[in-house]
Parts: C-alpha cells; structure tokens; sequence
C-alpha cells in the first residue's frame, strides 16, 4: 500500500528526518510513535506531498509517489492533519461539498448518518467548532471520502472518553482487507487497541519496525532481580528491562513497554544500571 | 474540470469577501485601475494562503502542486476577465480597451510567478511582491527607451511600464516558466 525507504528532510540545515523506512500493509493500521520533534508531522508531511524530501522514497499504490499524478494516488488518500486550521469561512456543507467534489468514492450516507450520529451544525463555521469538534469532523470527512489510506496525525487527540473509544472502533471498521491506516500519535496505551503495526521514530530515524503481535513475541520483560540467559536489552521500563529473546524468560510486554523501552535507549539504560 | 470548479469554490468562498473592493476597483476602464486592483488581488490569493498557513490544506487534499499553480493563473485571470467585460460598455470603443486587457494579464502573470517564485523558496510573499514592484517602479522610470547614452531596455519588459507589451509578455512567460519549475519541484516550507 505506502513504502517509505530512507527518507530524508533537513530544514535550513537541521536535519529532521535522517532514516525514515517503513511499509503500511493492505488492511493494516500503523502507529508511528515517537516524541515530540521526533519527526512524525515531518514524514507525513513528506509522504502527503506538502513537502519534498531530500533523499529517499515514498511508493504508493505501486508507484513512485513524484510520478503519481493527483487522480491515480492523492484520490485514494485522505488526511487528517495536526494543526486543525481549516478553511476560514468554509461550513460543514462547505466542506462536504468540496470533498464530495474532490473524492470519487465519496459516500454521503455515511457522512449523513456521522453528522447525525455526532450532532453537526453543518451551517456552521467549520473554524467556529471546538478543536474536538474538528477533529472529530475531519475524521467524519476522511471515513466518508472512503480513500484507500488514511493518514491521521493524532487522530484523537481534544476527544471526549467515550468518543475515542467510538473512533477507535470505526477506524478499525474501516480498515478492511483493502483498506489501511497511517496514524501518528503520542497515545501509545490506545494504539494497542487498534493499532497492528507500529513503527517508532526517534530523533528522525525509525528505530523499530514490526506488527504488534511480532513485537509482543519477540520480546520480554524481564524483572529486576531475574537473570537473563541470551537476548538483548533493548531499554528500560521502569525497573524492568525489555530485551529481545526468544526464549522463555519473564514475561510477554505491552506495547507501551516496548515503545518506552526503545525511545529509553542506551544512554539512560547505562545510568539506571551503575 | 471538477477539480478546477472546487479551487473555484474555495478561492471565491474564503477569499471573497477581502477582494470585493479590489474586483471593484478593477471594474474601472483604465490600466491604473486594473493594475492596482491586480496587484492586491494576487496578495489576497496564494499569498495570503501561504502567510496563514492554509496552502498546506489544499495541498492535503486531492490537488498536485502543478494543479494548485495553475488554477490559480487560471482564476485570477478568469477573475480579470471578468472585470473587465462587466467594465466595457463603460470603456472607450476602440483598440487600446483590448490593450488594456493584456496589458493587465500581462501584469498579472509577471508579478504572481514573483510572488509564486518567493513562495516556492520560503521568502515572504508580501514582501517580495512589494520589492518587487519598488525594484519595478525605480528601474523602469529611470533612462529613456530611446537608442542614446541613458538607454534602458528594462523598460521593455517591465511587466509595469511595459514600452513593449511583446517583450513584456515574453519576460511574463519566462517568469511564469521559471515560477512553476519553482513551485512544483521546491515546496518552499517556512
């Protein structure tokens, strides 16, 4: 569906992306998890075709993203960017118009029964929503457009409890066998409950890549006192350590384990063992 | 076209209210008018996008680069055309009304691709429309267009003078050349 190999981005000579490389699946979803200035928005940004990478490559659909033209690849995907700035004096009828104008597959039952469902003003001024709102109603416009890939950068971000558990499961509704989902987001305990790859970003670098499931089996966390026969360590977790074994030590990790233990690294690995 | 017909629809619902003076002004029968009017219509387009930020939107959505380039010469010259057809039957009847027409086309292709070159690498695009017309003003009212010590060709192809509209609508064409090899292959992030 997307493959990103060794993208590369420096701004005014600070290099945000050194290594970015990473595969969305057919009916996947992938969680790019890092911290803040990691270079999540940056590679989306790449990858959208806002900005120009300096090096690397990005193949959509098959085909070389800069020989894609707007009909065969940006048709089949639909962003929710991070700053929800939207179109000034657009309303939600604006908005559904525009997109409906702009995605072939648009479907306006599903959009209908969204706005119904979440209880849109669609005369209103979209810029005039709450930031939840927005959020919540590009999301509506991204699932209605029924593109092929959605790329959401915090994607529930501003949004109530019980809304987010709502979006995270129509998102996995929507993901299909055809369809996948490119998410960045901070909020590394709710990408387990839709997440199935992941792929974590440090510094502009992609440190590890995997599905879920394969990351989960290929790891353990391994207690403070217990010993450790082979495998590597990876990172602290609190007072825990995650290494990457294959044999039966400790115990299984979240998701949430690997990605603090990764984003940890060695440094700081070195300092709580001393 | 559908695609055309959105840019359309989003260039007039956001940037409408902010241009309606200038589509006045442009109405006017007279290069002065329709130059002034231009000039600002060209700020209150992609420029004022780019300054808040909102070119990235369009981009997120289903528009290349090439596309957003140009549609947008395609609606402000609609939009100049339009001007000047609604002003007609006020203008004077005889060649140089149609002068005026190109004459302002001309105007308006060479300072977008200015201000379309400035946003491709990362300068302001008020400000660079504004140098611009300073470094236009000065260099075409300095010298004569005559063959003699103070010649000047510049004011040939000054897109504001323009002592030769051929050689100004050439100089406009190569702008616009340089603008969109510009714009679709730098994306200019501030």
């Amino acid at each position: 569906m997307i493959r990103v190999e060794h993208l590369r981005k420096n701004f005014s000579g600070k290099q945000v992306l050194s290594d970015v490389s990473f595969f969305v699946e057919p009916g996947s979803i992938l969680a790019l998890v890092g911290p803040n200035g990691a270079g999540k928005t940056t590679t989306i940004r790449c990858i959208t075709g806002v900005l120009k990478p300096d090096a690397g490559s990005v193949t959509l659909f098959g085909e070389r993203f800069e020989h894609v033209t707007s009909h065969t690849a940006k048709q089949r995907i639909a962003v929710v960017p991070e700053e929800r700035v939207v179109f000034r004096n657009f309303s939600g009828a604006d908005y559904a118009q525009l997109w409906a104008s702009l995605y072939p597959k648009w479907d306006d039952s599903i959009f209908s029964n969204f706005v119904a469902r979440y209880g849109f003003d669609l005369s209103q001024k979209v810029e005039s929503y709450s930031i939840g709102m927005k959020t919540l109603f590009l999301l509506g416009l991204c699932i209605s457009s029924q593109a092929d890939l959605l790329i959401l950068d915090e994607p529930t971000q501003h949004l109530d409890p019980t809304i987010r558990l709502e979006v995270m499961s129509l998102l996995k509704e929507y993901v299909d066998g055809e369809r996948s989902a490119l998410v960045s987001s901070h909020e590394i305990f709710e990408l387990e409950e839709y997440a199935t790859h992941m792929a974590i970003i440090k510094e502009g670098r992609i440190i590890y890549t995997d599905s879920i499931d394969d990351a989960k089996e290929k790891h353990r966390i391994v207690e403070k006192g217990e010993s450790i026969q082979d495998g590597e360590v990876v990172g602290l977790v609190g007072q825990n350590v995650l290494v990457k074994a294959s044999s039966d030590v400790g115990r299984y990790p979240k998701l949430s384990e690997i990605v603090v233990a990764y984003l940890t690294g060695k440094s700081e690995r070195k300092l709580a063992l001393k | 076209m559908k695609e055309f017909e959105a840019y359309m629809k989003k260039q007039l619902l956001e940037k409408f209210p902010s241009m309606v003076f200038f589509f006045v002004v442009m109405m006017i029968p007279n290069y002065g008018a329709k130059v002034f009017g231009t000039f600002f219509l060209i700020l209150f387009s992609v420029a004022s996008d780019v300054r808040q930020k909102r070119l990235d939107l369009l981009l997120y959505l289903p528009l290349t680069r090439k596309q957003i380039f140009w549609f947008e010469y395609a609606f402000l010259s609609l939009m100049l055309g339009i001007t000047f057809f609604v002003g007609l039957p006020f203008a004077e009847k005889n060649v140089g009304v149609w002068l005026t027409l190109l004459k302002s086309l001309v105007f308006l292709w060479a300072y977008l691709s200015i201000v379309l070159s400035a946003v491709s690498v990362g300068f302001d695009p008020f400000g660079a429309a504004f140098l611009f017309l300073l470094f236009d003003i000065v260099m075409g009212s300095i010298g004569s267009a005559k063959l003699s010590a103070s010649f000047n060709p510049y004011k040939f192809i000054s897109p504001l003078r323009q002592e030769s509209v051929l050689a100004s609508a050439a100089f406009a064409a190569v702008l616009t050349y340089a603008s969109y090899r510009l714009f679709t292959t730098r994306s200019g992030e501030r």
